[in-house]
């Protein structure tokens, strides 16, 4: 699983605070290991769109990769709403994702219990999770790159 | 509109996940460059943004 080695920025920044940085990388490790990679690779793909964090957008994670995410839907993930390459399951986190990061104490029923419905509680609090690691990791960069690698 | 919760009693994280975000959250919160009063006004700003009651 890619660490900080794939987050130059963070690498950089919290070399003085291996405690913190040695934590975010068996955080960001963990969040992998409890959900399908596939849902949480195209999730962290479009938080990387929204966010306009370009590197983020130009890595693949192995996981998602060995479990088929191919690159033809990558390329249709803007288009996720219509796209055939993407089923009620895929959309639900998907929809569930753009509201997380553009706003989530906007969060409806409707958007979280698609995603319930579709993965089950367990699941869905483990995407929630997880979700939140992989968008506050890209956050944390992009602050990190603007504030002190202008 | 659904009248139950939307993570039902009893659903626990991972507990893998839920162990690396207590030991992420803790060791930032051990960081000690920033003062308290500073930190604290940070984080009711951020509970505002998120609407989180807690």
């Amino acid at each position: 699983m890619a660490g900080r080695a794939d987050n130059p920025a963070l690498a950089r920044v919290l070399a003085e605070q291996p405690d913190v940085a040695g934590s975010l990388d068996a955080l960001y490790e963990a969040a992998w290991s409890v959900v399908d990679p596939v849902l949480l690779e195209l999730c962290r793909l479009r938080v990387a769109k929204l966010l306009g964090c370009d590197d983020e957008q130009g890595l693949r994670t192995d996981a998602a990769r060995a479990a088929g995410l191919d690159e033809a839907t990558i390329v249709d993930l803007p288009a996720w709403p219509t796209s055939e390459r993407f089923g009620r399951r895929e959309r639900a986190c998907l929809a569930f994702c753009e509201q997380f990061v553009i706003d989530v104490a906007g969060m409806d029923d409707g958007l979280a219990f698609a995603v319930s419905d579709e993965l089950g509680p367990q699941a869905f609090r483990d995407f929630v999770s997880a979700l939140l690691v992989v968008e506050q990791r890209q956050r944390l960069r992009l602050t990190y790159e603007r504030l002190f690698e202008p | 509109m659904r009248r139950e919760r939307r993570i039902p009693d009893g659903v626990r994280a991972e507990p893998r996940l839920a162990e690396a975000l207590d030991e992420w959250q803790a060791a930032v919160v051990r960081l000690a460059r920033l003062d308290a009063v500073t930190t604290e006004l940070v984080r009711l700003r951020c509970a505002r943004y998120h609407d989180c009651h807690t």
